[in-house]
């Protein structure tokens, strides 16, 4: 927390220099306007069009068919457990990495660290072939699951949940990684002296301390697993309430219903606008 | 001023040696039970690393930390007391309130943590929260506390749990001036009604000289001296310490009786300082500990700028007293007072000396001046220094 209000103040004077920079006279050479105004233009006019393409009239009745519906409740809740599951596993695998610099040497942290990226680089889909792999019914491990247990993971709702997991795993990492890093040992070493435990320091000194990373990557978490399409595809295939999440319900639909894709998408464009304003001071641990 | 029953059992008894990185911290001190002993160095002396050490956040190379008849660190014998286990409160610098926790909540995380019931543990702690004066300010957080109010609650998170041995770090170093006066009499009134021994570390050499029963000082790992503040204070053994306490400290090269009395010392490029003190008294100061061997030591002279008067011509003779040629090398103006630094003709020493703005007026100096400085042979004291 204390990190965040100097991360603030830093913010502060950048501004104040920036308006000090602006009163100087601009300083952005006439050539950069051009390249930066086509830039904004070709992240924004997609959307621009998505909104006047849109059948404002009969969104009602396309968001209320059972399609729409089972897409977004299955979205919803999909992405929810997928970012639960992050949260469970991911903070303690960032906990590991920022502290195992006490134990362990550079390389095993480096490798460790490349290991949490791959999904971030690695193409959605291959990540969903990869989990085939291992936990179809002939994976690695699917077919002990199959042989013993009788279980069967792909083509289910928890494929969906694994496979967004895996692609939105890293964001919580990373985020968390950032808090811990920028947390303030000392607190913990308070806590020694006054009797607390390893776990207790755990649970009552730093994951308070790392609490606005924890709930920053959840939300990017979140919104990652919610847009997830190629992993879920691959390895969940779409079954209509089962596995076809909204992002799958609206590629499908750019084939029957292109209102419906529409709709669709607006929604998961509100969604991504709801999460980028929650997120607007919380950017942490990506890219800082 | 207390005075310590320094014959009685000792409630903390450390010798620590730490090596990291190249630094070498070697220190060994005793506080009695009751005691307050302050540690004072310049920043990177190991003050703070010496802190850890004893409140067990690191492991020492090798040494013994004893409380009373407990032994919380022994390396050789693979003893190694975590500090959840040592019993030891510290007030740590910046106080290290936890942020997210209410003023009575950081109090009553310690009982907490020993398991002591949630409703005991926050009467206890309110109760510590009003003996230090700030009880209507249990529900507030840390970032709404002034300076002054953070202090005070760290203390009582560190003394709710009844340490035997509390440690401070620059306690008073995050406040502002007006604050830490009040603040500095407050906490030597708490550390007077503590029974434990106290050890404080600090680089403000007032809050050495008001808060602690002993002083040692502490210079690039190793203690360069050690004493009671009106020892310290009286004979600096260091430059460093000198000018803590404001004192010139002159290293003779050699030192003789007088017939009559007093001493005459020899100085590189032959200035010649008398004192009214017997050549003894060079000696009597130094303690024959480990730091201050003999072969360690070098007779000088102390005493204060405000002794040294400053003259633009030659000054007849009058009673026993030192007379030396100098010039100005700078002149600083402080409150009511205008310090000049001189160097001396004869071997180049430094010389600080104290007038009066209206004297200065006077005087008319500018750096390079000619100048003569006068100290009466009494005011000019005898010391061993390091």
């Amino acid at each position: 927390m204390v990190g965040y209000e100097v991360r603030a103040d830093d913010r502060a004077a950048a501004r104040a220099a920036g308006r000090a920079g602006d009163r100087r006279g601009g300083g952005v050479p006439g050539a950069l306007w051009v390249p930066a105004v086509i830039a904004i233009a070709f992240l924004v006019l997609p959307l621009v069009a998505l909104l006047a393409k849109a059948p404002w009239g009969s969104i009602p009745e396309q968001l209320f068919t059972p399609e729409v519906g089972d897409a977004l409740r299955l979205s919803l809740l999909s992405a929810l457990a997928a970012t639960a599951l992050c949260v469970l596993f991911g903070v303690p695998l960032a906990w590991v990495l920022v502290r195992s610099s006490d134990w362990a040497s550079p390389i095993f942290r480096r490798v460790l660290r490349a290991l949490v990226l791959v999904p971030l680089v690695l193409p959605p889909v291959v990540g969903g072939v990869a989990l085939l792999l291992l936990l179809g019914r002939r994976g690695l491990a699917g077919q002990y699951l199959y042989d013993w247990f009788g279980v069967s993971i792909p083509f289910t709702t928890t494929a969906v949940v694994l496979a967004q997991t895996f692609v939105a795993m890293p964001f919580l990492v990373l985020a968390v990684e950032g808090a811990l890093r920028g947390a303030d040992r000392r607190y913990e070493d308070a806590a020694a002296t006054l009797g607390a435990s390893r776990w207790l320091i755990f649970r009552r000194v730093t994951l308070p301390l790392v609490a606005p990373g924890v709930s920053a990557g959840a939300v990017l978490c979140f919104a990652r697993a919610l847009g997830e399409f190629g992993a879920t595809i691959t390895f969940a295939g779409s079954f209509p309430g089962v596995t076809q999440t909204m992002p799958i319900s609206a590629y499908l639909a750019l084939q029957s219903n292109p209102d419906g894709a529409i709709v669709l998408s607006l929604l998961l464009l509100a969604v991504s606008l709801v999460v980028l304003v929650s997120l607007r001071d919380r950017w942490i641990g990506v890219g800082t | 001023m207390r005075a310590p029953d320094r014959a009685g059992q000792a409630a903390l008894e450390a010798l620590v040696l730490v090596e990291r990185d190249g630094f070498r911290l070697d220190v060994r001190l005793t506080v009695p039970s009751g005691g307050v002993l302050a540690v004072l160095g310049p920043n990177g002396a190991g003050k703070t690393t010496l802190l850890r050490a004893l409140a067990g956040l690191i492991v020492p190379n090798a040494g013994r930390v004893r409380v009373g008849d407990r032994i919380l660190d022994d390396p050789a014998a693979g003893i190694h007391l975590e500090p959840q286990a040592r019993g030891i409160g510290v007030v740590f610098q910046d106080y290290l309130l936890f942020p997210h926790l209410s003023a009575l909540d950081n109090v009553a995380f310690g009982p907490r943590a020993h398991g002591v019931p949630a409703r005991e543990a926050r009467e206890r702690s309110q109760a510590w929260l009003t003996r230090v004066g700030i009880g209507d300010r249990a529900g507030a957080r840390p970032a709404a506390l002034s300076g002054g109010q953070s202090q005070r609650a760290a203390l009582a998170r560190a003394l709710v749990l009844e340490p035997s041995v509390l440690l401070l770090d620059e306690p008073l170093a995050a406040l502002d001036a007006a604050t830490r006066m009040d603040v500095r009499a407050d906490l030597s009134g708490y550390l007077r009604e503590f029974g434990g021994a106290t050890v404080l570390v600090t680089h403000d050499p007032l809050d050495a000289l008001i808060l602690a029963d002993e002083i040692i000082v502490l210079e690039a790992g190793v203690v360069t001296q050690r004493g009671t503040p009106q020892e310290v204070s009286r004979a600096p053994r260091t430059d460093y310490v000198a000018r803590l306490v404001g004192q010139n400290l002159l290293r003779a090269a050699s030192l003789r009786g007088l017939a009559g009395g007093g001493s005459a010392l020899t100085l590189a490029g032959g200035l010649e300082v008398s004192s009214a003190d017997e050549p003894s008294a060079a000696g009597m100061l130094a303690p024959g500990s480990a730091e201050s061997g003999p072969g360690q030591s070098t007779p000088a002279a102390v005493f204060s700028p405000s002794a040294v008067f400053v003259h633009s011509a030659r000054p007849g003779a009058g009673s026993p007293r030192n007379v030396w040629a100098a010039r100005v090398a700078g002149i600083e103006q402080h409150a009511a007072i205008v310090r000049i630094r001189c160097l001396t003709e004869l071997g180049g020493h430094t010389v600080l000396a104290d007038v009066t703005p209206a004297a200065m007026g006077e005087l008319r100096l500018r750096p390079g001046d000619q100048v003569w400085l006068s100290v009466k042979a009494v005011e000019v004291h005898l010391t061993a220094a390091a």
